[in-house]
């Protein structure tokens, strides 16, 4: 079920796109949406965009991205109909081949799943057209050659309904189409054959706020009783690189990785003036004392923990991986740049812990269009994935306004996306942090 | 719509803790399990499976020329269920192996020419770990990674299944009172090489499991008197005759066949479901404000009108009964022929205005070691074997469930026509209404 999207970008391009009209409700309305059929994606290296220089002329693959087979999907609650329709095409399956189909070098399967939105735009006499809006929002490890998911913009087809169509509370989508995209070395087709049904009712109004809560009623509290403290370090690289090299492992029969032999390359380059801020709430009762000092003590004697974070930007990395199979005289060979890497930050007991990486969930960095480890840039911090460098810092010396240096360097414990691979991690990137500013703010 | 959705809920409840406990006797339909606690976890690791055909013994099952792979990503978050039922503790985990694993299996034709089929490897679904022992009374269970009743394994792809492998899968040893301190490390890390339907196995298994504290299951009963009455009556099931034909074929397309080695070939699955025990329940809820008579007339145990407010269910189970598969591939070293034993058959209805849509699901799922396409026995989804029975033939004492609607399918890109020959008849066990659950 897809809870995953706010609120806001539910109501966003719904409200945005479409003006208030005499039809359009403002009452909130839940959105189901059940939707059925596929969209299949394939793809080849293809000479005339460079397959040689890319090393995947002999490379094909096909997604196939089924819609949730559970039927249902919960789009949320709205303001109007019709809203952004959200299909969630889940349990899907990537195959990507080298060589011939029917006796291949090598294969690749991987799962794939993917989000599509629907916008609808409201055209001549009052019909609506569905229009894909975005990119697929793609929930990948990306380890078999292929497009980014970035690259998947606007190859849905789109689907129109009547004025009238549109102020029912059933509504029946139907996408039929076949599109082109190309994704650097790659051409290939988008075949959609996907039914949605978007039902909409009553919504339980508790559920609903898109203006936040009501005033409330009785006596206002004026005393302070809690503080609010931000602070602010400046960071400073030299920058460096980290390498990881990596081959098949057990199991790398199913992800073509046998064989196998890669290196990835990511260049982060000086950064001389990039911060990182870190806040926290506390309650006043919680204090001994005032002033900065009073917070600093509660946040290292206290174990309070950091509800907000600025992470630091370091723009201009590069990143680079070289593939290459046994036997094989092509090698695949990608060059990107990752858009800003993130320094984020999370405590844990009396250290900082700064992790270097992207945002799992953003279409645009976290993957290459060369086969190998997956997603090897994401980060969700929670384990599954570990960031790619990490590095800690004693709290108390860097709270206490003392200049810290660490080196930040490929953890120890497996990555998920690893899996199917054998991967060793050299280099490391000093970082330097020192605290600049402390701003304690009562409330 | 909220009604039949609430419906919907409570049934995927039912039948989905059911399913997901399932033994091999419908126990569910009779000894509900008891939930004594959960725990938080975290795996990390991966199983490994890689098969290659037994020159001894692949001829008699048609699984000569294959040589395959198939490989689960474990890491994640779980969930350690703990629960008793009928004196027996079962561990469940929960939540991994969901979204990372894939086959590989390369088939040599009978001309020598070599074939490939790829899949994702299904995610696990079920009981993933369980134990069986005394371990309330202080007794260590066996954990073992792949349960008894795991269901999944096998897809498009022939390979083994999963039950093939569950008893050559790691086992670690545990006690309740180790779990309710917590900080245990379940290691199911090790290797096993054995030969089963033909085909030479070995399996490798990384796979930790770090559970955090056993925190014992809180009383769920909110307090509130139900503004709902239930009662129910209970069936028997007197026999189950015919069977239900799935006849699938590859994917026309030949972009679409051949990563699935499907080009041309020819699958058929028979289920023929028996009973040699097996229990029913028709279920009759309603508000408060309905009398309790209105709920004996709609369950035919009272004289009377029926009355609509009264929501119809019927929910129950049988053992027995077999699938068997045949798949053709024309350029094959032979056909693939397999054969399974149906643990459990459900029958589920849902009433509505009409009457009560009832299904039939059988347990384990219809997949094959020849590699078939996965027929949806969905509760959302129902309808792949499923009937009408309306209100008044619900009321007799006799109730027979006819399934004889044949449907086309396409399953994963495979062409299936279904066609059910199945008729399970209940007999009432006796005229007076019990309480429900």
């Amino acid at each position: 079920m897809n809870l995953r999207r706010p609120l806001s970008a539910l109501l966003g391009a719904g409200v945005l796109l479409l003006p208030a009209t005499a039809h359009a409700q403002r009452v909130p309305l839940e959105q189901i949406v059940s939707a059925t059929g596929t969209v299949t994606v394939t793809w080849h290296g293809d000479p005339a965009r460079g397959c040689a220089a890319a090393g995947v002329c002999d490379v094909s693959g096909v997604a196939t991205l089924p819609a949730d087979q559970s039927g249902l999907s919960f789009g949320g609650t709205v303001g109007a109909k019709p809203a952004e329709v959200s299909v969630e095409l889940e349990q899907g399956t990537t195959r990507v081949v080298r060589g011939p189909l029917t006796d291949p070098l090598g294969v690749c399967v991987d799962r794939a799943d993917a989000d599509v939105t629907l916008a609808p735009r409201r055209g001549a006499g009052g019909s609506v057209t569905f229009v894909q809006r975005g990119v697929f929002a793609a929930r990948v490890k990306g380890r078999c050659a292929g497009p980014l998911a970035a690259d998947l913009k606007d190859v849905l087809p789109s689907a129109t309904i009547s004025a009238e169509a549109a102020r029912r509370d059933h509504q029946q989508l139907r996408l039929r189409g076949t599109r082109p995209f190309v994704s650097g070395p790659y051409t290939g087709t988008v075949v959609t054959h996907l039914d949605a049904d978007v039902d909409y009712g009553p919504a339980d109004e508790e559920q609903f706020d898109p203006d936040g809560p009501p005033p409330t009623a009785g006596p206002v509290t004026t005393a302070p009783t809690m503080v609010m403290a931000t602070f602010t370090f400046a960071l400073q690289t030299p920058g460096g690189t980290l390498t990881r090299t990596f081959g098949g492992a057990d199991g790398c029969a199913t992800l073509d990785a046998c064989g196998m032999a890669g290196t990835d390359t990511l260049t982060v380059p000086a950064a001389a003036s990039t911060q990182l801020r870190l806040s926290t709430t506390i309650s006043r009762s919680r204090l001994r004392g005032r002033g900065v000092s009073a917070v600093r003590d509660a946040i290292l004697r206290r174990g309070v923990q950091f509800d907000g974070a600025g992470p630091a930007d370091l723009a201009g990395g590069r990143w680079n991986r070289t593939v290459a199979f046994g036997g094989a005289t092509t090698a695949c060979g990608e060059t990107a740049e990752p858009g800003p890497l993130s320094l984020e930050s999370r405590r844990s007991g009396q250290v900082l812990r700064l992790a270097l990486g992207t945002d799992r969930d953003t279409t645009t960095s976290a993957f290459l269009r060369c086969p190998g480890p997956g997603a090897a840039l994401a980060s969700d911090f929670v384990g599954i994935d570990p960031p790619p460098a990490v590095g800690d810092v004693p709290l108390a010396t860097l709270l206490r306004g003392q200049k810290v240096t660490t080196t930040l360097r490929s953890p120890a414990a497996p990555r998920s996306a690893d899996r199917g691979f054998r991967v060793q991690a050299t280099g490391g990137i000093d970082v330097t942090l020192e605290l600049t500013d402390t701003k304690v703010e009562a409330f | 719509m909220r009604t039949h959705r609430s419906l919907r809920r409570s049934a995927a409840a039912l039948l989905g803790a059911a399913l997901l406990s399932a033994a091999a006797a419908p126990a569910w339909a009779q000894t509900p399990e008891k939930e004594l606690g959960s725990a938080r976890g975290f795996a990390s690791g991966e199983l490994v499976v890689t098969f290659h055909s037994d020159p001894a013994t692949c001829a008699s099952t048609g699984a000569c020329g294959l040589d395959g792979t198939m490989r689960w990503s474990m890491d994640g978050a779980t969930r350690l269920g703990v629960t008793e039922s009928g004196g027996k503790t079962r561990f469940a985990l929960g939540g991994v192996g969901r979204d990372d694993g894939g086959v590989v299996v390369r088939r040599r034709t009978a001309s020598g020419a070599v074939r490939v089929c790829t899949d994702t490897a299904p995610p696990f679904q079920g009981t993933l770990i369980t134990g069986a022992g005394g371990v309330t009374a202080g007794a260590p269970a066996t954990v073992r990674l792949i349960g008894e009743n795991a269901v999944g394994v096998a897809s498009l792809c022939p390979g083994p299944l999963l039950e093939d492998l569950a008893a050559y899968t790691p086992a670690a040893t545990v006690d309740f009172a180790a779990l309710r301190r917590g900080n245990v490390r379940l290691d199911l890390r090790g290797e096993r090489s054995f030969v089963a339907h033909g085909l030479a196995i070995a399996l490798r298994s990384t796979v930790v499991v770090d559970v955090g504290r056993v925190n014992a299951a809180r009383a769920t009963d909110s307090g509130r008197p139900s503004t709902d009455r239930t009662l129910a009556s209970v069936y028997t099931v007197e026999r189950v005759d015919g069977d239900v034909r799935f006849a699938s074929s590859g994917p026309a397309d030949p972009a679409a066949c051949v990563l699935v080695d499907a080009c041309g070939a020819r699958a058929t699955t028979v289920l023929a479901p028996r009973a040699t025990s097996g229990t029913v329940r028709l279920v009759a809820s309603a508000s408060t404000k309905v009398s309790r008579r209105a709920l004996l007339v709609a369950l035919g145990l009272a004289e009377g009108k029926d009355d609509e407010r009264v929501e119809l269910g019927l929910l129950g189970s049988f053992d027995g009964g077999v699938a068997s598969t045949e798949v053709v591939r024309e350029d094959a070293q032979g056909v693939c022929r397999d054969t399974r034993p149906l643990k459990t058959g459900s029958v589920i209805g849902v009433g509505d205005s009409d009457g009560l849509a009832v299904s039939y699901l059988p347990f384990p799922e219809p997949r094959s070691r020849c590699g078939t396409p996965l027929v949806p026995f969905d509760l959302f989804s129902p309808g792949t074997v499923a009937n009408v029975l309306s209100r008044a033939d619900a009321r007799r004492d006799r109730i027979v469930l006819r399934f004889d609607r044949a449907s086309q399918l396409e399953l994963s890109g495979f062409p299936t026509a279904v066609t059910p020959d199945l008729t399970v008849t209940l007999r009432r066990k006796s005229r007076r209404a019990v309480t429900y659950p």
